[in-house]
């Protein structure tokens, strides 16, 4: 029987082991998902009042895959018996054309049985908390930003944990199981000074469990977000131009996130609609530029020990000193004759999977951020982006600063607002003439075709030398 | 009686003193067939999802929970998260559970639910959507088509005595086409949505891509000083729901949120007149009732250019307020909340009359999602179009960058054509609205 840990031991039953196994022999391929999240909000609108929120979610499923011609045939289901898992497959293989009917059945035994070695080990499980810790923790991350200015007039804060344990059956790939452990606080602050407003976030997230607080204290968690709302208020609206951009860690990581990692997902490169289509082997690059993904990054917000086809995670090289040399493929673009990396994700069972990254970042470098900053005389530092978007099929971007200031004379000088990043990623690359040895990551959630799946992102401090950025439109 | 129904009614049978239930249960069966270039399958998914969604009330505190999981142990285990999480919230004097209200109206389109198309069927229409746009331009390509058929049925019970239902079904197609001249590329898409699958046009949806890739391709065209702006609708949906979602009752209460608007304030130029329509049979939002049971309504947000009104739900109303049926949910999984259902812009010219002269014509934006805050209102994005030239294309632009913000926006709508249409992902019928010169300099 193939090893399941426990939300999922009813798989073991001798029936569905039976449906299951005659579906990969026929080869298909079923994946089955047990999660369990918790959601715990605090609104305030004053320091000595707030509204919590609390809500818990279930969901078990499995979605069962056949491909066929060229062609993905995928179904999935909440019904976990046999007859639930055979008809979600009679349906997925009848659309690519093939049949399970003939099909002996609970013949044998799958060729391998594997636990992937979780890639999150949680300190302290979010099961082993109680919720009234849970709440203090969140009470003291809106105290923090209630605290830093009475401008402050809105504080948010979110806590979310998720509990997934997956399995993956396929002939080819035999049976393996997963565990991943999710948990992340957000805080949004609004300040108003009259009829100014300015907005602020902090979101620290891990791959593991209530340790987030021992990592992230919340008492920082809640001053920073204020800090950044505050930086918005009377902030300078900046002149509309070309300009060299340091980026800090965080803006960094999105710009590679964004601008890079989507385009460099395999199936957008096989379909030839990536602007990085047909640059493989080409310099992109100066050499100290060198882009990875790593989904087997300890306590990543993006890692995993298997990816949701049962590959075993690895790191994958993207561009290698300033050349393209890889792309993250799930297992249909692998079959295009790319070198399968493990980066088949899906957002739930109720998704087939899709090329995605996982943790994505810019190696760091050697230059000291003050010194990238130190040699830059008229300029713009953005130390976070409050998102974007990318057209992956021509490169171009734009990308809004939360938290920008003005470089002059080789120093921060005065905060900046209303900040757009514009422009290409082939030319963002090339112009990147510095990289920091600051090197940390942010976590989020990335979205692609409506599925959202947890990711980190990260760069060091880096300098492009020339970026259009806008501000007022005077 | 469904599995849901019996699902939902054992849920109910859980309550205990002081408590009362509202299990809100969705079944959803959903096929998407996704098509490539010259029309070939890639790939078909069909997905069948059953969940309850659960908000317990005990001394007017709020707890939810959900689950997929139907079998009797399932059931208590959410029950009982729900009630935990209740132990932890405020006591919020007005709120209650929605009681059975009256009967519900609605266009007769809204029910029954069509059958659906058969795969096959679904599979030809695909592969038709993607060979139109294949064989339509030498310098157009297909990135992808896709055409998607959804049957959900939404059952809501409540201690209340609170028991309605109603089934829905819609279909979908649309493509993305990337179109290159061999010195600029460009990218255009076509959208529909229906209710039966004998009115999809797949050469109509494919036309509709290729044409505006097409559009912004070639010449780079000058800057055009002077000249009024339009918004194709497929842009200007972006700002109509960013205006929607600023007029929700909290926020007008206490006049802030992006529009820092209280009741009679002007947000707006004269001629705008917003609404928002729960029952607009061109919608695929629309419904007899909304996601807490509440009937929906027709409710007037803008009028002439001042606020005259807010969306709300039970959880956001006051005492002696009512709601307006606009709680939403985005799956069983997630508590209600206000949003709205259809955003009508009242129209005031035909259309034919703002698309002549000189004009700079916005087709798609870039940076939506984070570049228009709900916040502040700070709209910061990069827009793409083309230029109208006494009346006729003089040439093409790509990411622009604007900078603006909602309130100066509407403030400069200076017409609204009678051109409204369903745009993806958008609770607006969008029309292509004209701005004031000058706007984005």
């Amino acid at each position: 029987m193939p090893p399941v840990d426990l939300p999922l031991a009813d798989l073991s039953e001798p029936d569905v082991a039976a449906a299951l196994l005659r579906i990969t022999q026929c080869g298909g391929e079923v994946f089955v998902e047990h999660r369990d999240s918790m959601t715990l909000r605090l609104s305030s609108g004053s320091p000595e009042s707030g509204t919590w929120e609390a809500r818990s979610d279930r969901d078990v499923g499995a979605g069962v895959r056949f491909a066929a011609g060229g062609i993905l045939g995928y179904t999935s289901t909440n019904v976990l018996t046999p007859q639930g898992f055979t008809d979600a497959a009679r349906v997925a293989a009848e659309s690519v054309g093939q049949s399970l009917d003939g099909a002996a059945l609970g013949i044998g035994q799958p060729s391998q049985s594997i636990r992937v070695t979780p890639a999150h080990r949680p300190r302290r499980p979010v099961d082993s908390v109680d919720i009234a810790t849970k709440a203090e923790a969140l009470q003291r991350v809106a105290a923090s930003a209630w605290a830093v200015d009475p401008r402050v007039r809105d504080v948010t804060v979110t806590y979310v944990e998720v509990v997934q344990h997956v399995l993956v059956m396929s002939s080819g790939g035999g049976s393996r199981t997963d565990v991943r452990t999710r948990a992340r606080v957000t805080c949004r602050v609004v300040a108003r000074d009259g009829g100014d407003r300015g907005s602020g976030f902090d979101g620290p997230g891990i791959g593991g469990g209530f340790e987030l607080f021992d990592d992230h204290p919340p008492q920082e968690i809640g001053a920073a977000a204020a800090r950044r709302a505050l930086l918005q208020l009377g902030g300078t609206e900046c002149r509309s131009g070309t300009t060299t951009v340091v980026l800090g860690p965080s803006a960094g990581g999105m710009l590679v996130h964004e601008a890079c990692g989507h385009g460099l997902e395999a199936d957008l490169v096989a379909r030839e609609t990536s602007v990085f289509s047909r640059t493989r082997g080409n310099r992109l690059a100066a050499p100290h530029v060198t882009i990875v993904d790593d989904p087997s990054l300890p306590a990543g917000f993006g890692s995993y020990g298997m990816d949701d086809e049962g590959r075993p995670s690895h790191r994958t090289i993207l561009i290698d000193r300033g050349v393209q040399v890889g792309a993250l493929t799930d297992a249909a673009s692998a079959k295009l004759g790319m070198s399968p990396s493990a980066n088949g994700r899906r957002e739930s069972y109720a998704h087939a999977p899709l090329c995605r990254m996982s943790n994505t970042y810019l190696a760091g470098g050697v230059e000291s951020p003050a010194a990238i900053i130190g040699d830059v005389n008229s300029g713009v530092y953005v130390a976070r982006l409050s998102g974007g978007e990318v057209d992956p099929a021509t490169g171009d971007f734009a990308f809004t600063a939360s938290e920008a200031f003005q470089i002059e004379g080789g120093e921060l000088a005065r905060p900046l607002r209303a900040v757009t990043l514009m422009g290409n990623s082939l030319l963002a690359l090339e112009a990147i003439d510095a990289v920091g040895d600051d090197l940390s990551f942010t976590q989020a959630l990335c979205g692609k075709d409506d599925q959202w799946v947890p990711i980190s992102y990260g760069s060091p401090t880096v300098r492009i030398a020339d970026l259009t950025i806008t501000g007022t439109r005077s | 009686m469904t599995d849901l129904t019996s699902a939902l009614e054992q849920m109910l049978a859980m309550q205990q003193s002081g408590e009362h239930l509202e299990a809100y249960g969705a079944h959803r069966r959903v096929t998407t067939i996704q098509a490539g270039s010259g029309g070939a399958i890639r790939q078909v998914d069909q997905s069948e999802t059953l969940g309850i969604g659960l908000r317990l009330l005990s001394d007017h505190r709020s707890g939810y929970a959900s689950t997929a999981d139907l079998s009797r142990s399932g059931l208590e285990r959410c029950v009982e998260q729900a009630r935990s999480h209740a132990a932890l919230a405020q006591v919020n004097p007005a709120s209650d559970l929605p009681a059975p209200g009256a009967t519900y109206s609605g266009p007769a389109v809204l029910t029954p639910s069509a059958a659906p198309a058969s795969l096959r069927e679904q599979l030809e229409t695909a592969t038709s959507l993607a060979r139109q746009a294949s064989s339509s331009d030498n310098n157009v390509r297909v990135d992808g088509a896709a055409y998607r058929d959804e049957q959900y049925s939404v059952e809501i019970a409540a201690t209340t005595g609170l028991r309605v239902a109603h089934d829905q079904s819609f279909i979908e197609a649309w493509i993305e086409v990337i179109g290159d001249d061999g010195s600029v590329t460009a990218t255009g898409s076509g959208y529909w949505w229906g209710r039966a699958h004998a009115d999809v046009d797949p050469h109509t949806i494919a036309r509709e891509a290729v044409e505006q890739a097409v559009r912004l391709l070639g010449r780079r065209a000058d800057a055009l000083a002077g000249a009024s702006i339009v918004l194709r609708p497929d842009a200007a949906a972006a700002f109509i729901a960013a205006a929607g979602r600023a007029l929700t009752g909290p926020l007008v209460r206490s006049g802030r949120g992006p529009l820092a608007a209280a009741l009679g304030t002007t947000v707006a130029s004269p001629i705008v007149t917003l609404t928002d329509d729960g029952h607009h049979p061109s919608s695929k939002r629309a419904a007899p009732f909304d996601d807490e049971g509440i009937a929906r309504h027709t409710t007037s947000l803008i009028t002439k250019g001042a606020v005259s009104g807010q969306l709300s739900s039970t959880a956001t109303i006051r005492s002696g307020e009512h709601s307006t049926g606009n709680a939403s949910r985005g799956s069983h999984k997630s508590p209600p909340e206000v949003a709205p259902t259809t955003l009508l812009l009242a129209s005031t010219l035909e259309h034919s009359e703002l698309m002549s002269g000189d004009v700079v014509v916005i087709e798609q934006l870039t940076g939506e999602r984070s570049g228009i805050n709900n916040v502040t209102g700070r709209i910061d994005l990069a827009v793409t179009g083309y230029i109208l030239r006494d009346s006729e294309p003089a040439g093409a632009f790509a990411g622009v960058p604007v900078s603006t913000t909602l309130g100066e926006l509407l403030r400069a709508i200076d017409a609204v054509a009678d051109d409204a249409r369903v745009v993806s992902r958008s609770p607006a019928l969008a029309p292509t609205v004209r701005l004031a010169p000058g706007l984005f300099g």
